[in-house]
């Protein structure tokens, strides 16, 4: 490229040093004082030249072709089509808020795989009528799980429900323990992977990440990585909370809908211009891309869907799972399995239930049977529109038991729990979280482990099992490691990671290696 | 004396001026646009040392309660305005909730939109003074699309450059004759089309929310 300057940069220069008199008197002066310039490279320096193109100047924009067209700006932007395919699992994650003892279902194992002492089975509930064994353990979904315990009847219970049999899921749903200490108020600790996933999977649809939450993570945990990156969008139980993602609230009371969208269009066309005006220097070509499809994609998705089929409302698939008094959970659930969000987040309270309460609502039993009728309803409704989806539950620290009573608990009509001891004392050394995948399709391979990390022979967590044991943001890493896994796309780890301002802490393979369970999606 | 080290200041900042950038930032908390000028130091442009996906902004967005207290100094809406209030509440959690422009999607425009839509709702329903701050003289038997555009734009955009201005004068004013040429609307339909989407288009541009 000459290093002369074309008659139009001239032009240029000359109508944005005449912009800046009138303007910007500090900077004007400034050039006016500068050593006199010779290159294209002095103006672009001193932001009279634009780098690529003739975008700074708005007034010569309008004789610039000022927009792509629909089908570039889709390409640019991501599809806002609700009903589009979802390449990526939807992700939801359960939050158990209070401290669960999820080692009261499913079964604790040592770092090999083998049993725990008496004693150790004992802190997670277990008295000596019903010690783990190979005919009251389930691994029909994967990780070993009680079947006196009310989760494990939770989930069969619900699948029944559903007229799921749970012999189809075989190979196709699969759970895994996770083993790593969570302190007892993790409000502030990194034990979500949402972010890491939207930055996987790139945009939802419509919304980045919805919760139950009004929080930056929709969940009270937080994301690791830039937790400023993403936002996400709040679903109550009002049906509002998801049609005023895509409806025109006020506006329709005043417009209609082509009204609203030739007045939003030109409000979009002209802040793509003042956007296009802002030098490089200034806002990165991301960042204004960024923009640019924040108002694309806002016109696209009031204009372009129709409620239906977004929101769960009216959708028997989620009515007739969730019922309809359950909208909130049932509308994140659709949100996310349609690719409408990328990542979801609930809060189940009342996990604090150290009480040592064997029976009534605020027991373990009862609490877990609620959490695994949660787990088995989201399952469902991805069985149900063959989606592909990832949860991980977590909790804040865990409680105990310490023997005592061991009676069994009545939950809708069903014993559960018989044989076990209550949770009497909050104790995070006995902290299990999980996570569990479902693909229509199943996995290329056999999943060869169920646990990650493990436990001492007595019962407590082993910290030194892996880099996660110990450390929540490494273990969502490591449950974004297994999503990118499940994709086919490990490789990517270190990119995702960067972007959200996170050092890879799995660049050694082995390390990688040793929390890496699941397979790629057949 | 005094002069003298205030000339020296002086020469060592202006020296200092080949590694900073003069950055506009705007205030339209009212109808008194006023504009003042920063310095920040230059950053760096995006090339093969940086991270290609590396977000660079020395701009950011307002927050929620900044554009808040924006929309209601620009279309003198009370804030505590019981409509207002409500959209508020409902709309908080997707307004930003930081500075940052990496934080802005769609879902951020769109409640942007939709609080903007409440204010001009109020302002299209208030009493006609509030109106005739923005657009002088307005009048709904000779109502003239681009006049409003012009007294919305010149008010609520005051601080951008003329030409662009005019542009969107031109742009929203063309729009709403589009909008308005639908047979058989009342003079009053018009005029609350009109000025509704004109306030609508300008509140809920980048302008407004750009810091």
């Amino acid at each position: 490229m000459s290093n002369k300057l074309t008659k139009l940069e001239k032009h240029l220069i000359k109508q944005e040093l005449e912009r800046l008199r009138k303007e910007d008197k500090f900077q004007y002066d400034f050039i006016r004082e500068h050593d006199k310039m010779y290159s294209r490279r002095d103006f672009m320096g001193l932001s009279l030249l634009g780098g690529y193109s003739m975008l700074a100047l708005p007034g010569i924009l309008s004789i610039l072709p000022s927009r792509l067209n629909a089908q570039d700006m889709d390409a640019k932007c991501g599809s806002t089509d609700s009903n589009a395919a979802n390449p990526f699992a939807g992700n939801i994650h359960l939050e158990l808020a209070g401290g669960a003892c999820l080692g009261s279902a499913f079964i604790p194992y040592t770092m090999n795989g083998g049993n725990l002492s008496n004693s150790g089975y004992a802190k997670f509930g277990y008295s000596p009528a019903i010690i783990p064994n190979s005919d009251n353990t389930s691994t029909e979904f994967g990780a070993g799980i009680h079947k006196e315990s009310s989760f494990y009847k939770a989930l069969m219970k619900t699948f029944q429900d559903n007229d799921i049999d749970p012999n189809t899921l075989k190979g196709k749903l699969q759970i895994i323990t996770i083993i790593a200490r969570s302190e007892n108020d993790n409000a502030n600790t990194e034990s979500s992977c949402g972010n890491l996933i939207r930055e996987i999977t790139g945009a939802g649809k419509i919304a980045d990440i919805v919760g139950t939450g009004r929080t930056v993570n929709g969940i009270r945990s937080r994301s690791a990585g830039n937790i400023n990156k993403y936002s996400s969008s709040l679903i109550s139980n009002n049906p509002s909370s998801v049609s005023g993602l895509v409806e025109l609230g006020v506006i329709a009371d005043r417009l209609s809908k082509d009204e609203a969208e030739k007045i939003l269009k030109a409000a979009e066309k002209m802040s793509a211009r003042r956007l296009a005006s802002f030098k490089k220097q200034t806002i990165s070509d991301q960042l204004k891309t960024l923009i640019e499809c924040g108002y694309y994609k806002a016109n696209k998705t009031v204009f372009g869907n129709d409620l239906s089929t977004i929101s769960s409302a009216g959708d028997p698939i989620y009515t007739g799972i969730f019922g309809a008094a359950d909208f909130q959970k049932a509308a994140i659930t659709k949100l996310v399995l349609k690719g409408n969000a990328r990542s979801g987040g609930i809060v189940l309270s009342g996990y604090d239930y150290h009480n040592g309460q064997t029976t009534g609502t605020t027991s373990g039993h009862t609490k877990r049977f609620e959490a695994g009728t949660l787990v088995a309803k989201i399952v469902s409704a991805a069985v149900k529109e063959s989606a592909s989806l990832t949860m991980q539950v977590t909790t804040d620290g865990s409680a105990s038991c310490r023997g005592g009573n061991v009676t069994g608990n009545v939950t809708n009509g069903i014993l559960t729990g018989a044989g076990f001891y209550a949770n009497r004392v909050e104790d995070a050394s006995v902290g299990m979280e999980l996570k569990i995948v479902y693909h229509p399709n199943g996995f290329k391979e056999e999943f060869t482990s169920h646990q990650i990390g493990g436990y001492t022979e007595s019962g407590s967590i082993n910290l030194s099992a892996n880099a996660i044991s110990n450390n929540q943001t490494t273990k969502s890493i490591a449950m974004a490691a297994n999503y990118l896994n499940m994709h086919g796309k490990i490789d990517q780890l270190d990119a995702v990671c960067k972007k959200l301002g996170l050092t890879n802490p799995f660049s050694d393979k082995n390390i990688l290696n040793s929390v890496l369970v699941v397979k790629e999606h057949a | 004396m005094k002069i003298l080290l205030n000339t020296l200041l002086m020469l060592i900042l202006i020296s200092c001026m080949g590694k900073v950038r003069g950055v506009q930032t705007k205030v339209n908390d009212g109808f008194s646009v006023t504009s003042s000028t920063t310095t920040t130091t230059t950053l760096p442009e995006i090339g093969e040392a940086h991270d290609p996906e590396m977000f660079i902004s020395s701009i950011g967005m307002k927050t929620y309660s900044s554009l808040n207290k924006t929309m209601s100094n620009l279309t003198g809406i009370d804030i505590d305005n019981t409509e207002v209030k409500a959209a508020f509440n409902e709309l908080k959690s997707s307004l930003p909730n930081s500075n940052q422009l990496q934080k802005y999607n769609a879902s951020t425009q769109k409640a942007v939109a939709l609080l903007a839509a409440t204010y001009c709702d109020e302002l299209v329903k208030g009493p006609a003074a509030g109106l005739t701050t923005i657009v002088p003289g307005i009048s709904m038997n000779s109502l003239d699309p681009e006049a409003v555009a012009e007294g919305f734009v010149r008010n609520f955009w005051g601080v951008e450059a003329e030409e662009f201005q005019n542009d969107a004068i031109k742009e929203f004013g063309d729009t709403n004759k589009e909008i308005i040429s639908t047979a058989g609307l009342t003079n009053r339909i018009k005029f609350e089309k009109v000025v509704f989407s004109t306030c609508l288009g300008t509140l809920s541009s980048l302008p407004i929310w750009i810091l």
